[in-house]
């Protein structure tokens, strides 16, 4: 990352052949038009050069961080191309003060060396919440969007969601080792 | 400060879905450095991070890298 803030384009070259493959894997899921998909993974690659002096993200951290862009970036074209508002801002620019939030590389291939296991427990979250999950990662809609497309109370939605995420987050913690009370 | 409350929103917040108030008292947290939130906010992010991640890796054709290159060297 560092030659990269520097405007070194041999290691820019170097990041995009490691990552753009997972950033185009995102963007593809959440647009369907490849040139709309190429066109967003390029407008990501030029934002971090544009920004990299600024942001100071680890190794890590960059390739989370690429792939929030990246998702930001499709769900906004998405949205604009349904006709829809652009989804309410997640502050992601201003969550860049500090960027200790981000996960570690030893996160991530904790993470990838064990998906077999994190993709087969994730299978247990009920498939109701799991389409919340989905609906909220690659559509970008809000709760009250999909109270109103599922014809569901927003409450049930919101807490379905919510209870979601929390079940991942904890078997995250338990299988990646972070956890330690029972589950 | 018992942030506890917010347990359930971190996801949502790094994913833009959360409601303007909501998304305004997780970034008043963040921006105190609350390391509660911090913390939480790390762990939503390697949850964030597994869920993106699950998308099928797709290879760009060559022309994309060469033609991004030339871009950035104009810039």
């Amino acid at each position: 990352m560092a030659g990269v803030a520097e405007h070194d384009e041999e290691m820019l070259g170097k990041l995009y052949d490691q990552y753009a493959p997972r950033l185009f894997g995102v963007i593809s899921e959440i647009v369907a038009d490849s040139d709309v998909a190429i066109e967003i993974l390029r407008e990501v690659f030029v934002g971090l050069w544009k920004d990299a002096r600024r942001i100071h993200l680890g190794k890590g951290g960059a390739l989370t961080w690429l792939m929030l862009d990246a998702r930001s970036r499709a769900i906004d074209r998405r949205r604009l191309d349904d006709g829809l508002r652009s989804a309410a801002h997640s502050g992601l620019k201003s969550l860049l003060r500090s960027t200790s939030w981000l996960p570690r590389p030893e996160e991530i291939s904790r993470v990838d060396a064990r998906r077999l296991l994190l993709n087969k427990i994730a299978r247990r979250l009920p498939s109701s919440q799991n389409h919340l999950v989905e609906l909220a990662i690659f559509k970008g809609q809000t709760e009250a969007e999909m109270a109103e497309q599922l014809r569901q109370p927003p409450g049930r939605v919101e807490s379905d969601l919510r209870a979601g995420f929390r079940f991942l987050r904890h078997r995250l913690r338990a299988v990646l080792g972070t956890w330690t009370a029972d589950i | 400060m018992d942030c506890r409350y917010l347990d359930d929103i971190y996801e949502l917040f790094l994913l833009g879905l959360l409601k303007p108030k909501e998304a305004d008292e997780v970034n008043e947290h963040f921006e105190r450095g609350c390391p509660y939130c911090l913390d939480h906010l790390h762990e939503a992010a390697v949850a964030v991070f597994f869920l993106l991640s699950s998308s099928k890796p797709r290879k760009p054709g060559p022309a994309v890298k060469s033609e991004l290159l030339r871009l950035l060297h104009r810039k």
